[in-house]
């Protein structure tokens, strides 16, 4: 042992510790949310209650993932899932407070089998749905489809979509987080990073991100060969 | 499936829900009566869950990973698994808060059916059993054949419902796949992982690929597949386990050390993976590694189903030879440590006769070792009615004679080997230990040095230098003057130079005898048996022509 206090370890250690009381906390406002009269339940301060918590749960689990990406303890476990059991699961996750917060949300899933991490692919979507909660107006529109050989699973709102700078096609984050701006980008890139993880052959993943979706919001697309 | 379908099934199925929290198993029941279940039970613990198990079988068993401070989830799947208690058309789920790496790793390594990851919300509980009950459905007959041991029938079910259920497609391939191996069926389980492979690069499909090379005693073409399986899935702990094996089966040992280290250093939690590590890095004479990973396993040995006083002997045998002759403060250190392991075995394995003579014997080559033969002799003396060579399991037999070479004996331990010998020649890993044991009768670091400077002899011969050679086998014999292997090598290295129908000289002639008279004691079924034989014929004859000219 060096006497020398490595303080990445540290941190994940307690941001693991955090990530695991929030989940109790999780766990509990779920059950809430079916106990409480609907005076409460459905009310704007439960939502941010819910969204919140929610939303540095997911921010809590990114960061460690990112931290293993560094430590190169992270690799894919590419597996045979069904896409639409899986993105129903994801759905089902954030269903309660899509519901308290009486927005839409529509599952297209046109692909059968696809090949991913389904661990790894669900903390993506799981940022995604909660940045689209943010700033969708009321519908969300989950999809998938086959295209050029590859799945894509795709996240769109009707909100005022990404701001000009965002909609790299694709994305270049090799490298250049601006950590300075908050961490936005910091999800992107994460989101990023996993999607290059996912191989066939030569061919890598990636993400795209544009406003020329259905809804006329923001949208999302997660390519996996 | 059909909602009502399934409504039907969740009430139909028997649900087992294990957690060490009231309220979650509370909650968790709660969860699944509103999604229709009826029969459901808990239990608190892992010994709960098994033997609610051994009692009924259950088609579903939701468990935590942290069950607080008896077995954890995975190793309750283990020991459910272990002794028949799963049935294969049963699930079981892991539920786990814990996200970290090992623990991930390890619970993946046991194959449950999923495992969820804390919060868990009805939704997403829904979603998730849905899902498994929906597959189970899709393969209950296959499985239900496998239940009642009719594989043949599972092979032909697997083949029919690979047709009627595209969705479950790849699952059916997979089984019929392992069965084709089980039954030593290679070329059909081969054609099915290629089929697989031939449209995308899937890892069980790479593994079973070379599990069936190694089933079928190739051990190249194995080495070939699981290194693939390797470079494209650095953390496939598997691979690496059956790579090791692989290398062991070509007896390339070191490398297989090498190969288990990374294993182990990626997913520390396996027992068996750290009980293959401590025994070839014993046979590789690395005992400081070997020890290493026998504490590791002798650790995890708690609240598991492998654990055994094997273990502990494993343990306390390594630090034997780590203090075997050291009187430094080291040498003392590792001698206490194998004899407190010991003295566990006394307590913690009350009732195995065999553990407990075992221990008795490895107590006293660890009092042998330094300098206390007294004691050594005493524990020999305290279990001397016990120690008969013809009535000895193979096991106490050697620990018997380890003991009396230590306590400098070696004529009484020839005796009881060439008696187990006798008793044991078709045996083969017993006859092995008998020859290792026979043939270098001293500490690991001289076997070590031995071993070096056989290699090097070997080479020289090679490359003919015949000097060098003779000088390097005699050095090593130095250190393990019976070694029959060493002193046959020696014996051609010398006749070499002596070509037909010329007589060698007396001194050459009379060293070959020594070596040969070091190997009076070799049982016929040594390896070495016929060479000697041989070798001894040739000199036989060299010296009746010496005397006859």
């Amino acid at each position: 042992m060096s006497d020398k206090i490595d303080f990445s370890t540290v941190i994940a250690s307690a941001v693991h510790d955090m990530k695991n009381s929030l989940g109790m906390l999780l766990h509990s406002v779920d059950e809430l949310r079916t106990e409480l009269p609907d005076s409460i339940r459905n009310t704007d301060r439960f939502n941010t209650l819910q969204y919140e918590a929610q939303r540095v749960h997911g921010d809590l689990v990114q960061l460690l993932s990112i931290y293993r990406l560094d430590q190169k303890t992270l690799s894919p476990h590419i597996e045979e899932q069904s896409v639409a059991e899986f993105l129903e699961e994801q759905l089902a996750r954030h269903q309660p407070l899509l519901d308290g917060m009486g927005l839409e949300v529509t599952l297209d899933c046109q692909a059968d089998e696809g090949y991913f991490d389904a661990n790894l692919i669900a903390g993506i979507l799981n940022n995604t749905i909660n940045n689209a909660l943010r700033y969708t107006r009321r519908h969300i529109l989950v999809s998938a489809r086959h295209e050029s050989d590859y799945l894509v699973i795709s996240v769109q709102d009707d909100g005022q979509g990404f701001p000009e700078h965002m909609q790299d096609s694709p994305l270049d984050t090799q490298g250049s987080v601006d950590f300075a701006n908050g961490n936005t980008q910091l999800g992107l890139f994460f989101a990023d990073q996993v999607a290059r993880m996912h191989r066939e052959g030569d061919r890598k993943g990636f993400i795209r991100l544009n406003n020329t979706g259905k809804l006329g919001g923001g949208n999302f697309e997660l390519w996996l060969p | 499936m059909e909602e009502t379908e399934r409504m039907q099934l969740y009430r139909k199925l028997r649900f087992l829900v294990t957690d060490d929290f009231e309220n979650f198993r509370k909650s968790l029941r709660q969860m699944l009566r509103s999604f229709g279940a009826e029969k459901i039970d808990m239990a608190a613990n892992g010994n709960e869950t098994i033997a609610k198990c051994a009692n009924e079988p259950f088609d579903v068993l939701i468990c935590d990973y942290n069950l607080g401070s008896g077995k954890n989830g995975q190793q309750t799947l283990e020991a459910l698994r272990h002794q028949g208690l799963l049935k294969h058309t049963a699930l079981f789920a892991i539920v786990t808060a814990e996200t970290s790496r090992e623990i991930v790793m390890s619970a993946r390594e046991y194959r449950p059916d999923t495992y969820i990851i804390k919060p868990i919300t009805q939704a997403v509980l829904k979603k998730r059993l849905d899902a498994l009950i929906d597959q189970r459905q899709a393969l209950l007959p296959i499985n239900q054949a496998l239940d009642q041991g009719d594989e043949a029938l599972a092979v032909t079910l697997c083949k029919q419902q690979q047709e009627r259920q595209p969705r479950y497609r790849n699952a059916i391939r997979k089984i019929q796949a392992e069965l084709h191996c089980r039954l030593g069926e290679y070329e059909p389980a081969r054609a099915i992982y290629q089929q697989v492979l031939a449209n995308r690069e899937l890892a069980w499909a790479r593994l079973g690929l070379g599990q069936v090379a190694l089933a079928a005693s190739e051990p190249d073409e194995a080495i070939s597949e699981f290194e693939t399986l390797i470079e494209n899935n650095p953390d496939f702990v598997e691979a690496y386990d059956y790579l090791a094996r692989a290398l062991r089966m070509k007896g390339q040992d070191r490398q297989a050390q090498k190969v288990l280290e990374q294993a182990v250093e990626l997913s520390p939690l396996a027992i068996l993976r750290q009980r293959d590590l401590a025994e070839v890095a014993g046979d590789n004479q690395d005992m400081e590694t070997a020890a290493g990973a026998w504490r590791a396993t002798v650790k995890l040995s708690d609240n598991s189903v492998h654990d055994s006083p094997e273990n502990y002997l494993g343990l306390s045998r390594c630090l034997t030879e780590l203090s075997d002759g050291e009187d430094s403060p080291e040498g003392r250190r590792y001698a206490d440590e194998a004899l407190t392991i010991l003295r566990t075995i006394g307590s913690r394995f009350k009732e195995d006769d065999d553990a407990e003579l075992l221990r008795t014997l490895v107590a006293a080559r660890v009092y042998a070792g330094q300098q206390q033969p007294d004691k050594g002799h005493k524990l020999l003396n305290s279990v001397s009615e016990q120690l008969n060579p013809e009535t000895l399991t193979a096991d106490q037999g050697l620990e018997y004679a380890r003991a009396l070479y230590a306590l400098k004996d070696p004529g009484k331990a020839q005796g009881v080997l060439n008696k187990l010998a006798e008793r044991f020649e078709k045996d083969k890993p017993v006859m092995e230990a008998i020859e290792a044991l026979m043939d270098e009768p001293v500490s690991f670091q001289q076997k070590r040095k031995a071993r070096a400077l056989n290699r090097e002899g070997i080479s020289a011969f090679e490359e003919g230098r015949l000097d060098e050679a003779a000088e390097a086998f005699n050095q090593a014999l130095a250190l393990v003057p019976q070694h029959p292997a060493l002193n046959l090598n020696l014996v051609q290295v010398l006749l070499k130079n002596v070509s037909q129908g010329e007589s060698p000289d007396a001194s050459l002639l009379k060293r070959c005898q020594s070596c040969l008279d070091q190997l009076a004691h070799l049982p016929p079924q040594h390896r070495q048996y016929k060479r000697f034989r041989h070798l001894q014929e040739r000199i036989q004859s060299l010296r009746n022509r010496e005397n006859t000219q």
